[in-house]
């Protein structure tokens, strides 16, 4: 009789919930860990979402983002799996909220906002 | 006809029937494949194991998937889990596997899914997915998705209440009971029922409607609950409406609720029944966490009127006591709820200035006093040790005449000061060893002036199933990245104390000088660019790029109406990567300017460096320390519940239960009043699917007159029938 081994695991996301005070922002920062054979990759998730009230439900994110993580950046990744610290958690919020939504609007390019939010992580 | 004998075997015989129905279901619910809480088996010698394979590169195809969620047994997590399995198996079965699709794309649709919408509360929520492999056998692979989200109370997981459901009903303090979802119903009945030898064999629940909002009153939801048997009933309706405030929203209150309700009991005391009926509006409150994060206050106020009336029976009238009367009360009470890794207290006081008829006077005053202590404790792998006490006390003062209901009466019933579910502030003596509300004759006639009460349970699963998978559980990488999750809730919580320093205003008022700063710079800029056309143009565009990335950085922070210290570290930081005002004077006056040589700059960029020198000074000033403490305290009770609900829940455990409770009525004389003592033993047996129900045997040690020998107690709740 075949019995289950131990499962392998070949993905992790995570994903942080921030929102502002005023309840009118939040972003989603998701940070996904792959491992194929074992090579590891890392990835953002950025996804933004904003509403004009408070009692409006969130909807849609406005942006969504997804960023290779440099490998330089892996072990960077890793700690920030285990929680944002204050300083990523507010520029997550602030500049690379900002950025996305700037390239969005088409006032900067993809890739700067995609550098912008892998900032995110050497805050 | 029946004696009440025959009557009392055969009602045990039905308890018992129910309770072989549930194990039965019970054994049916463990046996379905799928189950989150499956367990996985660990061979000494890897079969099979999938670690270090490429399984892409090494030509594996996909054999089966499976979605896992502790909450499968929810209809809404079903019906989501039932369609993310056909689109992935579609996508993915039998084909060669490839981590695009098996991990990514597969992904993409549980998310898109959504297997935590919002709830119609707030609270702090957590998202963690896995992607597994498992049998890398015969070329083949399984593929396993695990979700295990939870949305937490930030506050009101501090309260003994919730810590019961905790063990009772996890996907309610889960937040998996309450999400706006469509498939999620808005109606809700959880039955109930259970027996002693006076009250015998009752039945009943709660049903509830909760849509979002009711027309345009202040209020979100609607129930009746009760129950009823040949011998008694106690039920109540009411309107009940509630404000949540968000963790990261200012202010000292987390939670409000308020409610109107309508109430009617009859309780036997084997000597005449006790009624009552009123209506109560009542309101209450609980701060954010105070004391380093340890406790919350509660607070409340409620105005009641109705009537209190006495079947005609052997109750013998206590002197200023009337058997039939309408009456008026006011109830204030207070209290506060502590929670620690593996303990919550609570204490609550309650106030009650009564008058018989519509009188502005007080005819009496009652005051109570009401603590719980709870603690829990894994004896091996999620073996829970749990141990509750709670003590009550109460004392009846009567200037005037009070109905003779609003006496003590004691026993295995349990009456509360007020109707609300999320404060039970317990009113009289319970003691299970005396069935009903046998316990009230005293010295000077029916029902106490004066009692206490203690009440202990000591409960340890023997046979559990874990909510979480005990792999994970025990994976250092899933504890972290679960405490992450509230890590950085924490984190977004200390930026907005820094929001709150003085040294931070400071800053922001300072901001539309460095953008005006920063405009007139370049303006020269642009100026001295046309005096020296056609030289060190690229330093002439670092200097502007330098200028518009740090303008539309401050310039985001000054239209943002949320926190914008992210944008402002930014500006302000040292780091060269950074769209920093160090950028602007380095490129424009070191660079540009050290190229030049061009006297008309020099100004300029001196103001910029003089505002981000001020600027930075401030800044620095904010005491950041005193903010990480202050989020770390408003988050206390979150990771802490957290902890519990991934480390110490089960999806279903038996228990054997001991008891012993110690009541005492006055005044004394004889074998009217003092105190009785109630040791007992039985069985607690919680499944979260179905249902869950204590059933057990106190002795009366010392029993007084009409009081009984002991009591077969006899509770169960039925999971929410609509969900």
């Amino acid at each position: 009789m075949a019995t289950a081994t131990k499962s392998t695991v070949i993905k992790i996301k995570v994903n942080f919930q921030l929102n502002t005070p005023n309840g009118l922002r939040r972003v989603i920062f998701g940070l996904e860990k792959d491992t194929q054979g074992d090579v590891v990759s890392w990835a953002i998730n950025f996804q933004l979402f904003e509403r004009a009230k408070k009692s409006d439900p969130f909807g849609d994110p406005i942006v969504s983002l997804d960023v290779d993580v440099d490998k330089a950046l892996n072990s960077k990744a890793e700690k920030a799996s285990k929680g944002l610290t204050a300083p990523q958690a507010a520029f997550a919020l602030g500049p690379a909220a900002d950025d996305a939504k700037a390239a969005e609007s088409g006032e900067i390019d993809q890739d700067d906002a995609q550098k912008t939010v892998q900032k995110t992580l050497k805050k | 006809m029946s004696s009440p004998g025959n009557w009392h075997r055969g009602a045990f015989v039905r308890a018992v029937f129910l309770l072989s129905v549930i194990l039965y279901g019970a054994q049916l619910c463990f046996g379905q494949e799928g189950q989150a809480s499956a367990k996985v088996v660990e061979t000494d010698q890897p079969v099979g194991s999938c670690d270090g394979i490429n399984l892409e590169t090494a030509n594996y195809k996909v054999r089966s998937i499976r979605i896992d969620d502790p909450f499968l047994f929810l209809p809404w997590v079903k019906a989501r889990q039932k369609r993310a399995s056909a689109q992935i198996t579609a996508l993915v079965q039998g084909k060669p596997f490839t981590y695009a699709d098996v991990s990514d794309k597969a992904l993409k649709i549980i998310e898109d899914e959504n297997f935590l919408p919002d709830t119609s509360d707030a609270r702090v929520k957590l998202r963690l997915e896995f992607v597994s492999v498992q049998n890398c056998t015969g070329g083949q692979v399984d593929v396993i998705y695990r979700i295990y989200s939870t949305q937490i109370l930030p506050v009101l997981s501090a309260r003994p209440e919730e810590r019961v459901k905790e063990r009772q009903t996890p996907q309610t303090p889960a937040g998996q009971s309450t999400v706006l979802a469509k498939e999620s119903s808005p109606f809700h009945f959880v039955p109930t029922g259970g027996y002693d030898s006076t009250d015998l064999l009752f039945g009943g629940g709660r049903f509830e409607y909760k849509p979002r909002r009711i027309g345009k009153l202040p209020f979100q939801s609607a129930f009746i609950k009760g129950e009823a048997s040949p011998r008694m009933h106690n039920v109540s309706a009411a309107l009940e409406g509630a404000y949540d405030s968000d963790v990261e929203t200012p202010g000292w209150l987390a939670h409000a609720n308020w409610l109107i309700n309508f109430s009617h009991y009859s309780l036997p005391t084997g000597a005449g029944d006790i009624r009552g009926g009123h209506v109560m509006l009542h309101f209450a409150g609980v701060t954010k966490p105070l004391a380093g994060g340890n406790l919350n206050l509660r607070f409340g106020a409620a105005l009641d009127g109705g009537n209190r009336q006495t079947e005609a029976g052997n109750l013998i009238l206590a002197p200023n006591t009337v058997p039939n009367a309408g009456f008026g009360t006011l109830k204030l009470y207070g209290g506060l709820d502590s929670r620690f890794a593996r303990n919550i207290f609570s204490a609550s006081y309650g106030l009650e200035l009564g008058s018989v008829g519509p009188a502005a006077r007080v005819d009496w005053r009652k005051h109570i006093f009401d603590a719980r202590h709870q603690f829990w404790y894994s004896l091996g792998n999620h073996h829970l040790l749990d141990l509750e006490s709670r003590f009550t006390m109460g004392k009846l003062q009567v200037p005037g005449k009070v109905p003779l209901p609003e006496r003590f009466f004691g026993g295995n019933n349990e009456e509360f000061l007020i109707a609300s579910d999320d404060w039970q502030i317990r009113a009289n003596p319970v003691i299970r060893a005396i069935p009903g509300s046998r316990f009230f004759q005293t010295a000077e006639g029916a029902g106490g002036r004066s009692f206490f009460s203690y009440n202990f349970t000591a409960a340890y699963g023997i046979w559990r199933q874990t909510l979480v998978p005990e792999e994970l559980t025990s994976d250092d990488e899933f504890n972290d990245q679960l405490q992450g999750s509230i890590t950085s809730v924490t984190s977004t919580l200390e930026v907005f104390y820094y929001s709150k320093d003085p040294h931070y205003a400071n800053v922001v008022a300072e901001l539309p000088a460095a953008q005006t700063a920063l405009q007139d710079l370049q303006t020269v800029v642009t100026t001295v660019q046309g005096t020296h056309a056609g030289q060190v143009e690229d330093l002439f565009e670092a200097c502007t790029d330098a200028i518009k990335a740090v303008s539309r950085r401050i310039r985001n922070a000054i239209s943002s109406s949320r926190v914008p210290y992210g944008s402002i570290a930014e500006v302000l930081s040292e780091d060269p990567d950074d769209d920093q005002l160090l950028n602007v004077r380095q490129a424009c006056e070191t660079d540009l300017n050290g190229a030049l040589k061009d006297a008309s700059l020099t100004p300029a960029t001196s103001q910029v460096e003089t505002l981000r020198t001020q600027l930075t000074a401030e800044f620095n000033k904010i005491d950041t320390k005193k903010a990480e403490k202050k989020a770390r305290d408003d988050m206390a009770f979150t990771r802490r519940t957290l902890n519990t609900l991934f480390n110490d829940v089960n999806i279903y455990s038996i228990s054997p239960v001991f008891v012993f409770d110690m009541a005492r009525i006055g005044p004394r004389n004889g074998a009217f009043g003092g105190t009785r003592y109630g040791p007992g033993a039985g069985l607690r047996f919680e499944l979260a699917t179905t249902a869950h129900f204590t059933f057990g045997y106190a002795w009366n040690v010392n029993q007084g007159p009409g009081e009984g020998r002991g009591n077969i107690f006899f509770a169960i709740g039925v999971r929410d029938l609509f969900h």
